[in-house]
């Protein structure tokens, strides 16, 4: 993530400026492609909004391409990040789908804690004692605070 | 002798154990991400419904007062604002536990929201006619201008660039544009799919871009910063704070009661407007979003106030402004208490009761905040391993328990890693935020102005109300410009 080198892009403005041009052609085209049964039935058609939504988006991407050029070149990303955490976010990431999947299967109570266990792996902690007692106490409350106190019906599982 | 009678009535041991209860549960449920005063209130409906009138509005009036606070506490420790008008809170309030001072935000956002409700509920019953009147003045035209004031307001608070502010107002306009049009049915930016027709939530996002982005961004500097000492939260140790809130909390109950009136987004504007005002009257607005306790009161004191102003068109015209409004609504009919006029004059009593029983929430939201604000910087002092775990895992429930839907949850992340990358850029989640919850308001009245006055722009110049908010849109837009010449001006007189 630590680009040192200049890109063709050469900061942070030109780069922003590109992407919402590229965005804004995207949602034009987006925007031509609306049904329009009921254009003769109201004075503005349901494009209305959005197309000056799309001119607002060109006036700031060319503000911030004017402004990028002007600017001198300097490094997308101001921070430069260690390697390992980068991987963690990656794990988040996988963690994340993981359990969002396995919700649909096994329930609340049995992915939270896998989820929460395997987070802390992830963060580095080792320590079993730790990793289990937080694992199951998280889950337990949400369990109780969300699905008994507040009746939000969580996904259910074999168990809970 | 009316309002003794309407005392004794709330003075119940009974009554008063219904409305701790509902303000407490309020908070838990403001508090965490995901969970909405619409959907607390919906919790509280059926049981309420088994309870005399007085003490079934009463839990519902609690659970409200406290839901709004409540969503203080997420957004000053976990930077995740748990209902819209907290967008604000996060601003100063996140920044200032980053700092150590996590149980002062507390006491800070507690007592300026105690003042703020409290002038709320008084004007709510002094000026409950007139400000029904001053609603009824707002037509489309006007709620036009009010949504653009905000959205300005915002871009001149938050972040150094506003060409970048409007970016991110931009694209949270677009977002809310996402689904069925409401005014001909036709489906925008589906992509044909069927989860998307009826629209995205804000909640998503706001887990997302807020929640989400700031777990990344946690990771990505793992074992770079050094811990901060957390400072104890008390009353005593924060007299200082208790007199400037004193000093300063008028000006923004005042804008909170009025702009709350106004159904709508009326606490979410209330609080930028009155945090843009903390930021332009301000002698050192530079402090401002880098932990800032004045920024705090400005937008707490006015969430507040807000409360008591939001219910004033439901309970003099019958009209409810929001969808927590429209839950108690329900929940007067059922208990025969039709709003609107004639409530006032047949049931002065039961009235009276429910404004003081309002007052004795703000009470019980007070005691709750200041015994939190004790355990506030244990809770932000824990390590970031067991943190991060437990912030995470808040994120997708909470995602998750808005409409039980998994899509949700998947928008959730998406919002998250693209929110991350803009707060890389400086597009900064408040302005995406608060574009995609104004963004309704504003394309629905805009077209609504339009197509009433047959696409001629002169709706807007039409009446005071218009003009007045225009000239505060081009105060508002012209702040920058203005702040960056005063900065000089200052700096030179110094010098010489």
């Amino acid at each position: 993530m630590n680009m040192k080198t200049h890109s063709p892009l050469r900061n942070q403005e030109t780069l922003l400026g590109a992407t919402l041009l590229v965005l804004a052609i995207l949602v034009f085209v987006g925007v031509v492609n609306f049904k329009n049964t009921a254009e003769n039935y109201r004075a503005l058609p349901p494009s209305f909004f959005p197309n000056i939504l799309v001119g607002v988006m060109v006036v700031l991407s060319l503000a911030l391409l004017v402004r990028g050029w002007r600017n001198a070149p300097s490094p997308i990303f101001k921070q430069s990040v260690k390697r390992s955490n980068v991987l963690r976010v990656v794990g988040l990431m996988a963690l994340l789908v993981v359990f969002i999947v396995l919700l649909q299967y096994v329930g609340f109570a049995i992915s939270s804690f896998l989820f929460v266990l395997s987070l802390q792996l992830v963060l580095g902690e080792r320590r079993p004692v730790r990793l289990f007692a937080l694992a199951i106490s998280v889950t337990l409350v949400m369990y109780v605070v969300f699905v008994l106190l507040l009746r939000v019906p969580l996904p259910r599982g074999l168990l809970f | 002798m009316d309002v003794l009678s309407s005392l004794m009535m709330v003075l119940d041991p009974q009554i008063m154990l219904i409305i701790f209860g509902g303000t407490v549960l309020g908070i838990l449920v403001g508090a965490l991400p995901g969970l909405s005063a619409t959907m607390g209130l919906a919790v509280l409906l059926p049981i309420s419904f088994y309870l005399p009138p007085l003490n079934a509005i009463l839990l519902l009036l609690g659970m409200y007062t406290g839901a709004i606070y409540g969503g203080s506490f997420s957004a000053i420790l976990l930077n995740i604002p748990g209902a819209p008008p907290a967008v604000m809170t996060a601003l100063d309030g996140y920044p200032m536990a980053m700092k150590g001072e996590a149980g002062r935000a507390v006491i800070v956002s507690t007592l300026s929201s105690f003042f703020g409700g409290v002038v709320g509920v008084i004007s709510l019953i002094i000026l409950a006619p007139w400000l029904a009147t001053f609603a009824l003045d707002f037509g489309p035209a006007e709620y036009t201008l009010l949504a653009l004031f905000g959205l300005c307001t915002i871009v001149a608070v938050v972040g150094k660039s506003p060409v970048k502010g409007f970016v991110g107002v931009t694209i949270g306009l677009l977002l809310a544009t996402v689904g069925l049009d409401h005014f001909t049915n036709v489906p925008r930016f589906t992509f044909g799919i069927s989860s998307l027709l009826p629209g995205i939530s804000y909640i998503p996002l706001v887990i997302g871009v807020f929640g989400l982005a700031e777990i990344i961004n946690k990771i990505l500097t793992l074992g770079e910063e050094e811990e901060i000492a957390q400072k104890m939260g008390s009353l005593k140790g924060n007299m200082k704070d208790v007199l400037l809130i004193l000093k300063k909390f008028a000006p923004s109950s005042i804008i909170g009661t009025i702009i709350g009136v106004l159904p709508g987004a009326g606490g979410t504007i209330a609080s930028m407007v009155s945090y843009n005002r903390a930021v332009q009257t301000s002698k050192e607005p530079e402090k401002f979003g880098t932990g800032n306790p004045e920024g705090l009161i400005a937008a707490e004191t006015a969430n507040n106030a807000a409360v008591g102003g939001s219910l004033v068109p439901l309970l003099t015209l019958g009209i409810p402004g929001s969808s927590p409004a429209a839950i108690l609504l329900g929940a007067l009919m059922i208990h025969n208490l039709r709003p609107g006029p004639m409530l006032f004059l047949e049931q002065r009593p039961m009235v009276n009761a429910f404004f003081i029983g309002m007052v004795v929430a703000q009470i019980a939201m007070l005691i709750t905040g200041l015994a939190i604000a004790r355990v506030a910087p244990y809770l932000i002092a824990l390590s970031k391993k067991v943190m991060l775990p437990i912030i995470s895992l808040l994120c997708i429930v909470g995602a998750f328990a808005l409409s039980n839907s998994y899509s949700d949850v998947v928008l959730m992340l998406l919002f998250g890693v693209v929110g991350y990358f803009l707060r890389e850029f400086d597009v900064k989640p408040g302005p995406i935020v608060l574009g995609m919850i104004l963004g309704p308001m504003f394309e629905t009245n805009f077209r609504s102005a339009m197509e009433i006055s047959r696409i001629g722009l002169w709706t807007f110049v039409d009446s005071t109300i218009a003009i007045v908010l225009i000239v505060l849109i081009v105060l508002a837009l012209m702040y920058p410009f203005i702040q960056g010449k005063l900065i000089k001006i200052r700096a030179s007189g110094d010098g010489s």
